[in-house]
């Protein structure tokens, strides 16, 4: 008799702690992504401006080894963060839930992620600010932090408004040290256009200069990009090596846009309408 | 007097190819404009003629000339008909002394890269003269050369594995495709000076070039200074591959075809064929430029890529008589 | 008398194989000497050592009465020309041109000169200027024989006033 009320206690009791035991697991376990933001790497420069403008730092578990680059815009926020190599070992040790990405070369990193339950999100190509507006929601509904990014638009809307209109139809054309201009159907064509310019530049996408048709018919107006970070964009052999690209530089640019603001299809593309605005003639 | 009409000849080529260099561009002008060129160099138009397309077609001669005297040299040396001023390396060495010059960002200095080409190609250089001075047979210096190409090949490689951003890769590969264009006159001046110099060590050199025809053996018993002639050829070769790197990147087959189309015009004598094969050479290069410049696509075709197109098959056609000839 | 050549001792090794040991020869002027032996033996060895084109392990080898590895190429060239076994040349070059290698420090009009009356010599005027590879084995021989020919004797010719090597060697430079 008592052999058996020992039993069945003892199987109560272990009843009642593995239900317990179930309950404070199931209570503690991580919650699903729709409770709290998730733990998020970048995998490349343009990706770290994202997730260090979305996330908090806690939530920041890996940035690509540029982060810190004079020519990333957040670097200063990225201090202190985990700085890891783009691969798929790097990236499972950082047990992150997401990955941001914009161009890192191998497909097989992205899908290998995948397989093993990482959300892997693309920031993809802008050639408008529409582009950018979708994606900042894109990235910001997979951080689970869509205020932030309507404040990040909202701000950059902001900074169009005012810019609007800055350079009342000045004709101009963009050049880097390369010598590559831009057309239309690229951001940098937006840009110009965001601050009141009007392209010169016909042919669409990005392209190389016309030497000739610079000699032939030099343009009033020339907005400089990539002059600061010259290796980084810069092709020594390119056109803008010629002396003659070289004296249009010298006498009619009237803005210089830094990498840090054109290098990434994000909201620093309104910064550079706002720097662009801020030489106008008055 | 036979190589005096051929040289005549070559030269009038080499006008009419510039003629058309400077005639033919992106932009086609007006005959109005064109006058104005002519009366005006310095407006709108005459930039265009004498600033952009004259530069880019004289650096095309230059970087040819220097190219084609250089494989001519070569081939004399190491006796071989195949060999080219890649063979033993200097391209290579070349090569990665301005992907190093890129990678480390000093692009945007003036003259760096250019520079930093120059100085690879010299240290290659001095390396094959004294290799060749301890070295006397043809086939160990190639070796050395194959050596030599494969480490610059492989530093080359690392520098890209290790490039931070896809543009600094296309740049050091653009470089590598080689091309004139947008090159000005201070380009130009600025490797004339080494051009001359190797020029002048392979005109040097010539009689010891001639003297080899008669084996290693014979030519260090003939009397003349071989050891000497050979170092010249060498430094020569080297300081010419060199400068046309600096200038234009890598360009290939140029020296490989040069020497080849004006040898039986020339006797077959590797002394009289140097002269002969820099004006080959500039002119096969300017033919290059002019065809980058025309076929129609949306990107200019890159120099070495048309020379490379033309020149492989060529190769193998003078792959085919030299086999030939051997077995006769 | 000063032996023209004197090899003393002489070995040289290829490799790890041994293929000249404690060699000697002495030839005086004016002698014509052959050397014979089974095919491997060292013949061509023997006489690469002797002018200078191989490396002795040991004893010495002497042209002159002169130490073969202290003359200078010239001063060698005065004393010494050697005609290979293969007649290899490298390029299709015209006979006349072959021949008139036999003296590289004349002018090219004179080399060429005397070359074509060296060939008119053997009666092969009409392929003189015949690129060599084009021409049979025994018609090929005699541009070679001039060319080899005129390194021996050119220098001879060249010191015309009997002047001592050793000056001949800094003036041909």
């Amino acid at each position: 008799m008592a052999n058996l009320v020992s039993l069945v206690s003892l199987v109560s009791l272990v009843s009642l702690v593995s239900l317990a035991s179930f309950v404070v697991v199931f209570l503690l376990a991580p919650s699903a992504r729709a409770a709290s933001p998730p733990r998020v790497i970048a995998l490349d420069h343009c990706a770290d401006q994202y997730v260090l403008a979305l996330s908090d730092r806690d939530k920041i578990v890996g940035l690509s080894k540029r982060a810190d680059d004079a020519d990333s815009l957040l670097r200063d926020r990225a201090r202190g963060l985990p700085l890891i190599r783009a691969d798929l070992e790097a990236g499972i040790a950082s047990r992150a839930e997401v990955a941001v990405v914009n161009w890192v070369g191998d497909p097989r990193l992205t899908q290998r992620l995948r397989a093993r339950g990482v959300e892997v999100v693309k920031v993809g190509e802008a050639n408008s600010f529409a582009d950018i507006r979708r994606n900042i929601r894109q990235v910001a509904a997979a951080l689970g932090e869509a205020a932030r990014g309507e404040a990040l638009i909202a701000r950059m809307d902001a900074e169009l408004a005012r810019a609007a209109g800055a350079w009342r139809g000045t004709p101009a054309v963009y050049l880097t040290p390369g010598g590559f201009t831009a057309g239309p159907g690229t951001l940098v064509d937006q840009i110009l256009r965001a601050a009141g310019m009007v392209n010169v530049e016909r042919r669409p996408g990005y392209s190389s200069a016309s030497l000739e048709a610079l000699a032939l018919h030099p343009p009033q107006t020339v907005v400089l990009g990539f002059f600061d970070t010259f290796q980084l964009a810069g092709d020594s052999w390119g056109a803008g090596r010629h002396s003659a690209m070289r004296q249009l530089v010298r006498t009619r640019a009237v803005a210089s846009l830094p990498g840090e603001i054109l290098g990434c299809p994000d909201w620093s593309a309104a910064d550079a309408v706002a720097l662009l605005a801020a030489k106008a003639p008055r | 007097m036979r190589d005096l009409a051929l040289n005549l000849a070559l030269l009038a080529i080499l006008v009419a190819l510039a003629a058309a260099g400077i005639a033919f561009g992106e932009t086609t002008l007006t005959h109005a404009q064109v006058a104005q060129a002519f009366a005006d160099p310095h407006s709108g138009p005459g930039e265009v003629l004498w600033a952009i397309r004259a530069p880019r077609t004289a650096a095309a001669a230059v970087v040819g000339a220097a190219l084609g005297l250089a494989g001519a040299v070569m081939q004399g040396l190491l006796r071989n008909p195949l060999a080219d001023p890649g063979v033993l390396g200097v391209s290579a060495g070349a090569g990665l002394g301005a992907a190093l010059a890129i990678t480390l960002g000093l692009g945007a200095t003036a003259g760096a890269v250019e520079g930093a080409a120059l100085v690879a190609a010299l240290a290659v250089g001095a390396l094959l003269t004294l290799l060749a001075a301890r070295f006397r047979e043809p086939e160990t210096l190639i070796l050395f050369g194959v050596a030599l190409s494969s480490f610059g090949g492989a530093i080359t490689s690392l520098t890209f594995n290790l490039s931070p951003s896809p543009v600094t890769l296309s740049e050091v590969f653009n470089w590598l495709l080689g091309s004139v264009a947008n090159r000005d006159w201070s380009d130009i001046g600025r490797e004339l000076v080494p051009m001359a110099i190797g020029a002048g060590l392979a005109a040097y050199a010539a009689r010891g070039l001639v003297m080899l025809s008669l084996g290693e053996e014979t030519a260090q018993l003939s009397g003349l200074p071989m050891m000497r002639l050979r170092a010249a050829a060498v430094a020569g070769a080297s300081l010419l591959t060199g400068a046309a790197v600096a200038m234009a990147g890598i360009v290939g087959f140029v020296g490989l075809a040069a020497p080849h189309l004006v040898r039986a015009g020339a006797g077959a004598d590797p002394g009289r064929v140097l002269l002969p094969s820099a004006l080959s050479g500039a002119a096969l290069l300017m033919l290059a430029d002019l065809a980058a410049r025309v076929i129609p696509t949306d990107l200019e075709l890159k120099l070495g890529v048309v020379t490379a197109l033309f020149g492989a098959p060529l190769f193998a056609l003078i792959a085919w008589r030299a086999a030939r000839s051997w077995r006769g | 008398m000063t032996a023209a050549l004197a090899i003393t001792g002489a070995t040289v090794r290829r490799g790890r194989q041994v293929v000249l040991e404690a060699a000697d020869l002495v030839v005086q002027p004016g002698e014509v000497v052959g050397v014979v032996g089974a095919n491997g033996a060292g013949k061509t060895t023997l006489l690469r050592a002797g002018l200078g084109l191989a490396h002795l392990e040991q004893g010495k080898a002497e042209l002159a009465g002169r130490d073969v590895g202290h003359l200078s190429e010239a001063e060698r060239a005065a004393l010494v020309a050697y005609l290979p076994q293969e007649r290899r040349v490298g390029w299709n070059l015209p006979a006349w041109r072959v021949a008139s290698l036999g003296a590289p420090n004349a002018a090219p009009k004179e080399a060429r000169a005397r070359a074509r009356q060296a060939l008119a010599r053997v009666g092969l005027t009409a392929l003189e200027d015949r690129g060599v590879l084009d021409m049979s084995g025994g018609e090929r021989e005699h541009p070679f024989r001039e060319a080899h020919d005129g390194l021996l004797v050119q220098p001879a010719a060249a010191r015309g006033d009997h002047r001592p090597v050793r000056g001949l060697g800094d003036r041909a430079v």
